[in-house]
C-alpha cells in the first residue's frame, strides 16, 4: 500500500475537536491506482492534500507512504521524502518564472538527484511541450503552464502524485485529455494518484472517489 | 545524504534562486550599485585616511626627529668640533647635517652618523657595524626613480618610510656625493644619558636643547579631521545600506513563491538559507570589488582637496597622490560583506521562518506593518533618550558622535510612523474620490518606501546641518577676520632681519609699528605659543574677546594678567577669573579670544611681562598702522633697506582672501560627501519605485479601468513623489538644525577647540529642500514615464491573473 492515512485530524488556531478542518480521516491508496477527492469549498480538501504531500503535519492520527510514517520524520527527512517520492501539481502551477520551460521540467528531478534526460525528453514530447522548451512561464497560456507543472511532477517518477484542481484553468476537452494522460503515466510507473477536484466528470474517470464534508469522509 | 549530494542540492537551489536575477536586471543592478556605492564612499574615505596617515608616519619616521630632543646654538651654526666636545664629555649625541644634492632642484641629503644615531644605529646595523653589502645611502622608490631619471650614479638602499625627495646617508659618503660635512644642522640627543653630566651650555656657551613638541604630532592634530571624515563615510555607508537592505528584502519578498515551491519540491530550509547566503556573499564580493574601484577613483579626485585642507588647516604635508593599500581595500571588502549580511539578516531570518503553505492575510499583514512602525518609533525614542544622556553626561568627541548617531538613527526609525500619521490625516481631509485614492495609495506604499525615505531624511538633514554649520563658520570667520586683522599692513620677518632697526625705521617714517614678540612654553604637556603684545589701544579696539574680566585690557597692559585662546580655554578648562599656574608662573586669566583655524594652544601677555620671563623670545612679525603714509612707500622702503621680500608683506585683503580660501578648501570634501550622500538617497528612492513597479499594477489597473487615463496616473505618480520629498524635507529641517547645533557646540569644540555662534541660513534650507524635492522628482520620472506608455494589455493582465 502506497499511501495510508489513519484517523487523521487537523486543527487550525481556535478550532476545537468538533470544528477541526479534518476529523479522523482514514484512507488508503495503492500504487498504480487513482483516487479523486471531491467536496465543497472549505471542506478540507486542500488541507488533506497538503498533509498527504508532507507539506504540513497532522495533529492526531498517522500518515505513511510506502511504510514511512510522517510523524516520525524530521523536517529534513520530510524534505527528502518530497524530493524523492512525492510530487504535487498545484492549482496555481507554482512554476519558477525565471526558469525556462525545460529548466522547470527538470528542476524537481535535478533537486531530487533523479534526473533522467531521456525521460524528461519523453515527457516533454508526450505533453506537447517540445516547441515551448525555451520559453518562460509568462509566455505560456494557462493550459501550457499546467502541462509544464505536470511534466515537472512526473519527472521524478514519484511514488505519490498529488494534484490540487489540476485542470481548474483548462477548458473541458483539454482537461479530460490531461487527466487521461496523467492516468496513463501513473499506470505506467506504478504511481499513486491523489487528485482534488470539483468536477464530477473528472472524478468519474479515476479509479475511486471520496467526498469530503465538514472534515469527514461522507462517501 | 552524502557530501556530494548535499553540494549538488545546494548548487541546484542556488542556480534556481539566482535565475531570478536574469529576469530582473534592473533590480540586480540596483542591489549591486547600491552596495557598490555604499562601499565606494566608505572606501574613498578610508583610502584618504590611510594615505594621510601613511604620510604622517613617513614624516615622523624621518630620522625620528619627533622623538628626540635636538641641540642647536642660539647664534651660530654648529660645527663638528662642538659634537666632538660633547661626545668627549660623555653626552650621547649624534650629528645631523642637511644639504641639497648638487645638480638637483629639490632633493635633500640628510647626513647622519649611523654609529651614533639614536634610532638608526639599532634599526639598520644590528651588529653595530655598517653593512658592507648594502649602500649606506637610503631613499624611497620615488626618490630612487628621480635619481635614475636625472642619470645620477648613486646606489641606494630602499627605505619606504622615508619621505619623497629625501636621501639619508652616513657622513662617510658625503664626499662621494660632492657634499661638505659642515656646518651641522643640529645634534640629536639620545633619550638615555649618563648621570651627572655637565650641562651643555656650560661646556659650550650658547648651546640649547630643543625638546620635541609634545602635543603637536601631526597625526594627533589631524585625528579629529579624520574622525569627521570617517563619520561622514560611515553615514554614507549607512545610507547605502538602506538601499541594499531595501533591495535585498524586496528581492526576498518577491521570491517568496519561489522559496515555497522549492520547499515543496523537497529543498530543506538549511539548503535554502545556505544558497541565499552564497548569493549574498557573491553579491557582496562583486559589489565590494566594484565599490573599491569607484572608491579609488573618488578618493583620487578628492585627494588633492584633502591634501590642501590638511596643509591649510594643520600645516600637515600629505601626498596628493593615492596608492592602492591593502588595509583600505580589505576594509572595503569586509564592510561590503558585513553590510550585505547585516542588510539581509532580517530577510534571511524571515525566509527561515517562512511557512511552506501559509500566506498572511491582508489584515494581519497591515497589522504587522503597523506593529513594525510602532516598534521602530519606540526604539527611535529610546535611542534619542540614550543619546541625550550620553551627550549630557560625557564631554568628549566620541560622546558627541554617539549623540549624533542616536539622533539620526532614532529620528529615521520614527519616520515611518510620523509619515503614516501625517498621510492618514491628509487622507481623512481629502475629497472623496480620486484625491482620497491618491493619499490612501501613498499610505499603502509607505511600508515599501520607508527605508529609502529614511535614507533621504538622513541625507537632507545632514545637508542642512552641515550647510548651516559651514555657513555659520564662514560668517563668523569673516566677521572675525574683519575685526581682528584691521591693520594696514603686516610684515613677516625671516632670517637675518633685525627687528629693532626695522621698528626704528618704521617709526621714523611716521607709522606705528607693533612688533609681535613670540616664545613657546609647555603647559600640561601641551606646547603653547606665547605672544607678547605692545601697550597700544589698537589691541583693545580690534582684538575680539568671547569672555573677559572687567577692565581686562588696562589690567593686561599693566602686566597683571594674560589672555588665552578659546582652544586653550576649552582644553585646560580655564576661563576669565581662573589662575594659570605652571611652575613659577602664575597669572590670572583676563580674557578668552577666538582663534579660528588654529589647533594649538596660545596665550598673549604684555610684552614687558614676556621679557621678564626667562624664555627665549624673538619677533617674527610686525603689525603696521600706516597713519596715512602711502603703503607702497613703506613696502619699497622696507624692501630696499632691509631686503624684505614681497611675499613677506600681507595686507588685510590678501589675508582675508587667503584665510577664506583655506576655509573653503577645508570644507571641500565635506560638501562633496554631502552631495554624494544626497545622490545615494535619490538613487535609493528611484530603485524602490522601480522595484515596486510590478506590485503597483494591481492598484493602478482598477483605477485605469474606471476611466483615468495612464497619462493622468503618471502625473499622480509624480505628484505623490513630490509630496513625499517635500514632507521628508520639512521633517529634515528641524533634524538638520539640531545636527548643526551639535556640530557647532559639541563636535567643533571637541575636535577643533572653538565654539561658533549659530547663524540661521534659511536660504540654504530652501536650497536643500528643493534638492530633496528634485531628488524625489528624478526618482519618480522613470516609473511615471513607464506608466504613461503602459500598454492596456499589461494592465489587463492584472485582471486575467486575479483569482
Amino acid at each position: 500500500m502506497a499511501l495510508i492515512l489513519k484517523n487523521v485530524t487537523k486543527r487550525f488556531d481556535g478550532q476545537t475537536a468538533d470544528t477541526a478542518v479534518l476529523r479522523g480521516i482514514s484512507l488508503q491508496l495503492e500504487r498504480g491506482s487513482s483516487l479523486a477527492l471531491t467536496g465543497e469549498s472549505g471542506s478540507g480538501k486542500s488541507t488533506l492534500l497538503h498533509l498527504a504531500a508532507a507539506l504540513d503535519r497532522c495533529d492526531d492520527g498517522e500518515i505513511s507512504l510506502d511504510g514511512r510514517r510522517y510523524d516520525n520524520l524530521t523536517d529534513f527527512e520530510l524534505s527528502k521524502l518530497r524530493r524523492k517520492f512525492i510530487s504535487v501539481v498545484f492549482q496555481q502551477f507554482n512554476l519558477i518564472p525565471s526558469l525556462t520551460v525545460q529548466a522547470n521540467i527538470e528542476l524537481h528531478a535535478r533537486i531530487g538527484d533523479q534526473f533522467d534526460i531521456d525521460w524528461c525528453g519523453a515527457l516533454t514530447d508526450r505533453l506537447g511541450l517540445s516547441t515551448l522548451q525555451n520559453r518562460y512561464p509568462e509566455q505560456l497560456s494557462g493550459g501550457q503552464q499546467q502541462r509544464v507543472a505536470i511534466a515537472r511532477a512526473l519527472a521524478i517518477k514519484p511514488a505519490l502524485l498529488l494534484a490540487d484542481e489540476p485542470t481548474g484553468n483548462l477548458d473541458e476537452s483539454i482537461s479530460l485529455e490531461v487527466i487521461d494522460l496523467m492516468q496513463e503515466l501513473v499506470k505506467e510507473h506504478s504511481t499513486a494518484l491523489f487528485l482534488v477536484t470539483h468536477s464530477t466528470q473528472i472524478a468519474n474517470r479515476l479509479d475511486r472517489q471520496i467526498h469530503l464534508k465538514q472534515g469527514l469522509i461522507s462517501k | 545524504m552524502t557530501l556530494k549530494e548535499k553540494h549538488r542540492l545546494i548548487w541546484q537551489s542556488f542556480r534556481t534562486i539566482i535565475s531570478y536575477w536574469y529576469r530582473s536586471p534592473i533590480q540586480f543592478f540596483t542591489v549591486i550599485f547600491g552596495l557598490a556605492l555604499a562601499t565606494a564612499l566608505w572606501s574613498a574615505v578610508q583610502a584618504i585616511n590611510s594615505e594621510a596617515r601613511a604620510s604622517y608616519d613617513r614624516a615622523s619616521a624621518q630620522l625620528s626627529l619627533n622623538d628626540h630632543s635636538t641641540i642647536t646654538h642660539v647664534t651660530r651654526a654648529l660645527q663638528l668640533a662642538d659634537y666632538v666636545v660633547l661626545r668627549r664629555k660623555g653626552w650621547d649625541v649624534s650629528p645631523v647635517a642637511q644639504f641639497n644634492l648638487p645638480q638637483t632642484a629639490n632633493i635633500s641629503v640628510i647626513l647622519i652618523d649611523i654609529l651614533s644615531h639614536p634610532s638608526r644605529r639599532t634599526e639598520m646595523i644590528p651588529s653595530g657595524q655598517p653593512s658592507t653589502t648594502e649602500p649606506l645611502v637610503w631613499a624611497n622608490y620615488i626618490t630612487r626613480n628621480r635619481l635614475e631619471a636625472l642619470d645620477l650614479d648613486i646606489k641606494t638602499s630602499l627605505d619606504t618610510a622615508l619621505p619623497d625627495n629625501v636621501i639619508i646617508t652616513d657622513f662617510s659618503q658625503a664626499a662621494s656625493l660632492g657634499l661638505s660635512t659642515t656646518p651641522l644642522d643640529h645634534l640629536l640627543l639620545a633619550q638615555e644619558q649618563l648621570p651627572n653630566l655637565k650641562s651643555i651650555d656650560t661646556l659650550i656657551p650658547g648651546l640649547k636643547i630643543n625638546r620635541p613638541a609634545l602635543s603637536t604630532d601631526t597625526g594627533t592634530l589631524t585625528e579629529s579631521f579624520h574622525l569627521n571624515l570617517t563619520a561622514f563615510g560611515f553615514l554614507s555607508f549607512v545610507v547605502g545600506l538602506f538601499i541594499v537592505h531595501s533591495m535585498i528584502n524586496l528581492a526576498l519578498e518577491q521570491r517568496r513563491g519561489l522559496f515555497r515551491t522549492l520547499r515543496c519540491l523537497g529543498v530543506p530550509i538549511w539548503v535554502l538559507i545556505t544558497a541565499l547566503g552564497c548569493e549574498m556573499l557573491l553579491f557582496a564580493l562583486i559589489a565590494g570589488g566594484s565599490g573599491i574601484g569607484i572608491g579609488y577613483v573618488l578618493a583620487s579626485l578628492l585627494m588633492p582637496g584633502v591634501s590642501g585642507t590638511l596643509q591649510g588647516l594643520y600645516g600637515a604635508d600629505i601626498a596628493g597622490v593615492l596608492q592602492l593599500r591593502s588595509d583600505w581595500v580589505l576594509s572595503g571588502l569586509a564592510i561590503a560583506v558585513f553590510g550585505s549580511l547585516l542588510a539581509g539578516a532580517r530577510g534571511l531570518y524571515l525566509v527561515a521562518k517562512l511557512p511552506i503553505l501559509q500566506s498572511p492575510a491582508l489584515f494581519a499583514r497591515s497589522q504587522h506593518i503597523q506593529r513594525i512602525r510602532n516598534r521602530g518609533a519606540i526604539i527611535g525614542g529610546v535611542l534619542l533618550f540614550l543619546g541625550t544622556v550620553v551627550l549630557l553626561t560625557t564631554n568628549t568627541l566620541i560622546g558627541g558622535f554617539i549623540f549624533l548617531g542616536a539622533l539620526m538613527l532614532g529620528t529615521a526609525l520614527a519616520l515611518p510612523l510620523i509619515l503614516s500619521k501625517v498621510i492618514s490625516a491628509l487622507t481623512d481631509r481629502a475629497q472623496p474620490g480620486i484625491s482620497a485614492w491618491i493619499w490612501s495609495d501613498l499610505r499603502a506604499q509607505l511600508h515599501m518606501l520607508s527605508l529609502p525615505l529614511m535614507a533621504l531624511l538622513l541625507a537632507v538633514a545632514t545637508n542642512i546641518g552641515v550647510e548651516t554649520m559651514t555657513s555659520s563658520f564662514r560668517l563668523t570667520l569673516i566677521s572675525w577676520l574683519e575685526q581682528r586683522f584691521t591693520a594696514d599692513l603686516y610684515v613677516r620677518l625671516e632670517g637675518k632681519s633685525a627687528p629693532n632697526h626695522i621698528q626704528s625705521w618704521l617709526t621714523d617714517q611716521g607709522t606705528t609699528a607693533l612688533p609681535l614678540m613670540t616664545s613657546e612654553t609647555v603647559i600640561n604637556g601641551h606646547l603653547v605659543s606665547v605672544y607678547g603684545l605692545m601697550d597700544h589701544p589698537f589691541y583693545e579696539e580690534n582684538w575680539p574677546l568671547i569672555a573677559k574680566q572687567t577692565e581686562a585690557w588696562p589690567t593686561f597692559h599693566l602686566g597683571q594678567g594674560i589672555m588665552i585662546n578659546e582652544q586653550m580655554a576649552y582644553g585646560l578648562d580655564l576661563w576669565p577669573g581662573d589662575q594659570l599656574v605652571t611652575g613659577h608662573f602664575s597669572q590670572p586669566i583676563l580674557g578668552v579670544y577666538p582663534d579660528y583655524g588654529n589647533t594649538q594652544f596660545q596665550m598673549v601677555m604684555a610684552q614687558k611681562q614676556l621679557l621678564l620671563s626667562d624664555k627665549p623670545t624673538h619677533i617674527p612679525s610686525f603689525t603696521i598702522l600706516l597713519n596715512k603714509i602711502e603703503k607702497p612707500d613703506i613696502i619699497n622702503g622696507l624692501t630696499e633697506n632691509f631686503g624684505i621680500h614681497q611675499t613677506q608683506f600681507l595686507d588685510q585683503n590678501s589675508l582675508r582672501t587667503r584665510s577664506l580660501a583655506i576655509f573653503d578648501q577645508t570644507f571641500l570634501i565635506t560638501n562633496a560627501l554631502n552631495v554624494l550622500t544626497l545622490s545615494v538617497a535619490a538613487f535609493a528612492l528611484l530603485t524602490s519605485f522601480l522595484s515596486m513597479w510590478s506590485q503597483r499594477l494591481p492598484q493602478i489597473a482598477p483605477i485605469w479601468a474606471m476611466g483615468i487615463p495612464s497619462q493622468q496616473l503618471a502625473r499622480y505618480e509624480i505628484i505623490r513623489s513630490l509630496a513625499l520629498g517635500a514632507l521628508v524635507a520639512i521633517l529634515a529641517i528641524p533634524l538638520g538644525l539640531v545636527l548643526a547645533w551639535t556640530l557647532l557646540n559639541v563636535i567643533n569644540v571637541q575636535a577643533f577647540g572653538w565654539k561658533l555662534p549659530f547663524h540661521a541660513t534659511p536660504v540654504s534650507w530652501v536650497k536643500v529642500t528643493c534638492l530633496s524635492i528634485l531628488a524625489a522628482l528624478l526618482a519618480a520620472l522613470i516609473p511615471a514615464g513607464r506608466l504613461r506608455s503602459l500598454a492596456p494589455s499589461t494592465l489587463l493582465k492584472v485582471f486575467n491573473n486575479e483569482r
